[in-house]
């Protein structure tokens, strides 16, 4: 009999979804204050959308993602005087067809990432001379399919978000070639396995990393979903909020959303992770425009979390958001708000 | 002797088929739904009109577009979901 006890038990493990290991929920966080935003004036330049901020010393640079020109302005930091635009918008050799983030590590090396081309180009600017200029570009490789974010790793590597469905996350080299897949998904939904690129689109999620202590963190566009990995791809831990993972359709192998808005930004310093929250749901989004309300976009809510994943504050704030850069010895997040005419705020923490 | 083994084959195969028909139960969903949706969608389709639609200025990624989007829906010629 014993015999056939085994072969149950191996049947019944090989049969199950995937375990969620390092698996955790939060409700809410043990505490919550409330944070009375500073508005930044800006003299010369219009914003229409800016969904990324990321300041250097003494510079700063927004990303304005429906901006009709430029998709990068570059201000001096703190009092935000334009010094210059680059990255202009069209399918020339120097141009952007759809730039989705970038990552800022000095004014030499400004990494930009467009979604459309499948490049990662390298930028330069020179604050004295108001100028930029484009210095190296990366095409993706093509098997990647689509890449909405990434993250600068090292002088060799970067990685990106996983949209093919078959992991979680990608380490690419400086020639933009796969170096290793790392990770999976993490959800149960049966249909990873027969439409792995729709659940993927699903699960679109913002990365970070954080060279000093060296983790890596996704938060999920759809539902309220963290993920923490290590520099090598390991699952360190899996948290979801109330709003569980991302509810979604799949119609012809596109993903329609169904369910709320989550996380917009997540930054991770040496001591936290900060994310953005929204917590609309495409139902209310899709109500206003019918009915041709202006809309609400961004999050009033940021969330902090350890480095290990323990929920730690939640922050109510005066107005919505979307992207956010933290300076955490000075105590401020400056944020950027694509509904008001003046889109650049800081809250003091 | 010879009937006990043969019960005990016969328990073992219902449980194992019982188990790869549970294993394969949502995965078969899956696929069904969505090659019903497809199926119903062509027709839509044949009648002019993209199968899904983008709207408003957001961040999420039309994937017929490749723009970013507020929000994205079946086309209005089938069933709104919202």
């Amino acid at each position: 009999m014993k015999w056939t006890y085994l072969m149950l038990l191996s049947i019944t493990f090989s049969c199950s979804p995937k375990r969620m290991e390092k698996t955790d929920y939060y409700n809410e966080f043990p505490l919550k204050n409330f944070l009375k935003s500073e508005v930044i004036r800006l003299d010369s330049v219009s914003l229409k959308y800016p969904f990324r901020i990321s300041i250097h010393n003494t510079n700063a640079i927004i990303l304005d993602i429906h901006n009709k020109e430029y998709y990068f302005h570059v201000f001096t930091y703190p009092d935000f005087k334009h010094i210059v635009s680059f990255g202009k918008v069209g399918n020339g050799p120097d141009e952007i067809l759809l730039a989705e983030n970038f990552r800022y590590i000095n004014n030499d090396t400004i990494w930009i990432l467009d979604a459309n081309k499948m490049q990662i180009s390298r930028w330069s600017i020179s604050t004295s001379e108001r100028i930029a200029k484009q210095c190296e570009k990366i095409q993706l490789d093509s098997s990647l399919i689509r890449t909405l974010d990434f993250v600068y790793l090292n002088d060799s590597s970067f990685i990106v978000p996983d949209y093919t469905g078959s992991a979680r996350t990608v380490q690419i080299t400086k020639n933009g070639k796969i170096l290793k897949k790392m990770g999976y998904i993490p959800t149960d939904n049966q249909c990873v396995e027969v439409i792995p690129t729709a659940v993927a689109q699903a699960w679109r999620s913002f990365i970070d990393y954080n060279k000093t202590n060296k983790i890596i963190a996704l938060v999920s566009q759809l539902g309220e979903v963290l993920e923490i990995y290590d520099v090598n791809g390991n699952l360190t831990k899996i948290l979801y909020g109330p709003n569980g993972v991302p509810d979604f359709e799949i119609t012809n192998g596109y993903v329609i959303p169904t369910g709320i808005m989550g996380f917009s930004d997540v930054k991770i310093t040496d001591k936290y992770i900060y994310a953005v929250f929204h917590g609309h749901s495409f139902k209310e989004i899709a109500n206003r425009m019918k009915k041709g309300a202006p809309s609400i976009d961004g999050g009033k809510y940021i969330y902090v979390f350890s480095l290990t994943g323990e929920p730690v504050c939640s922050y109510t704030l005066d107005r919505y958001i979307y992207g956010i850069d933290v300076n955490e010895e000075k105590g401020i997040i400056t944020a950027v708000d694509v509904n008001s005419d003046e889109p650049i705020v800081q809250f003091k923490i | 002797m010879y009937y006990k083994i043969t019960t005990k084959i016969i328990v073992l195969l219902v449980v194992v088929g019982a188990l790869v028909v549970i294993n394969n139960y949502n995965s078969a969903k899956c696929q069904l739904t969505s090659m019903a949706l497809n199926n119903i969608e062509a027709l839509a389709e044949s009648e002019g009109g993209n199968l899904i639609e983008c709207f408003g200025t957001g961040s999420i990624d039309c994937p017929i577009t490749k723009t970013n989007t507020a929000i994205v829906i079946r086309s209005t010629s089938i069933i709104n979901i919202y």
